[in-house]
């Protein structure tokens, strides 16, 4: 690996977030989370050179897409697949928008339409 | 009750005034988060049976899900949570862990790691739960969580030696 400097965390989600508005836009739930899957997985290959390894996530600095183990329902929110992470909630809609909002207070700052949206 | 609504029950028993809220996951395994609001740092609490609670006060500027601090049981997260809640300090990933705590940091279940180290979880438990441990134990057992370990002694002339375990 190369002795460059690994951008932050907060400049990697930065760039995440800059990739994802760009992409087209998507119509279903699935193809949505695997939009934003695909797009940080690619973010943090590119720019951390940390190997992909679900087994160590939660020491190896590298970030990882939402996990099934932490995807809740609401019901004031019928059909949407929402995950934790510590600070955030990302929501997926069955139109295929993207929401992450802030878990402490709950102002929305990533926003993707879906296709029809 | 789960352990996490357990926590919840004593924290509001404790700190009437300030709001709670509880998510439960979709599945049944999954990993539960508790959200106090009102204290002068926001505290998001996550708990998953057999990998203890996950204690941080977030900055919002990361997309993470690795807690700063961890703690093996309910008593250990009540008295921790209640700490901040009245000092309002931030958590600290730089706090010291005991081996549960850290095995918890690594979302690692003692049933998981037993098989790691081909011993029981019971063993994993009661190793867990001593004072003291040989140094060879504790690095095969750290190895095992995929954790590197390096002990260094430093010498009176401020020379750093590495000692082999």
């Amino acid at each position: 690996m190369s002795d460059r400097q690994i951008p932050t965390k907060a400049q990697r989600i930065a760039e995440f977030f800059s990739r994802l508005s760009a992409a087209p836009a998507v119509a279903s739930a699935d193809d949505a989370f695997a939009l934003l899957c695909n797009t940080l997985n690619a973010v943090e290959d590119e720019l951390t050179g940390i190997p992909f390894s679900p087994s160590t996530w939660a020491t190896d600095g590298r970030l990882y897409p939402p996990q099934a183990d932490r995807e809740f329902a609401e019901e004031s929110r019928p059909g949407v697949r929402q995950f934790h992470s510590v600070a955030h909630i990302t929501a997926i809609s069955p139109d295929g928008s993207i929401e992450i909002r802030d878990r402490a207070t709950g102002k929305v700052f990533f926003h993707k339409p879906g296709r029809s949206e | 009750m789960s352990p996490i609504e357990r926590l919840k029950a004593e924290l509001v028993k404790l700190f009437a005034d300030l709001e709670f809220r509880l998510i439960k996951p979709a599945k049944a395994d999954g990993v539960w988060m508790l959200d106090v609001t009102g204290a002068p740092r926001f505290i998001a609490i996550a708990w998953q049976a057999d990998k203890g609670f996950g204690v941080t006060t977030p900055t919002g500027d990361d997309y993470t899900t690795t807690n700063d601090e961890v703690y093996a049981t309910m008593p250990a997260a009540k008295r921790r949570v209640a700490e901040l809640i009245r000092t309002g300090e931030p958590t600290s990933p730089a706090k010291g862990f005991r081996l549960a705590e850290l095995r918890t940091l690594c979302g690692i279940s003692q049933t998981e790691l037993a098989e790691r180290l081909g011993t029981s979880q019971a063993n994993v438990a009661r190793m867990e739960k001593r004072n003291d441990i040989l140094l060879s134990t504790m690095a095969r057992t750290l190895e095992a969580m995929g954790v590197a370990v390096t002990i260094d002694a430093k010498l009176p002339s401020g020379e750093t030696r590495q000692i082999l375990v």
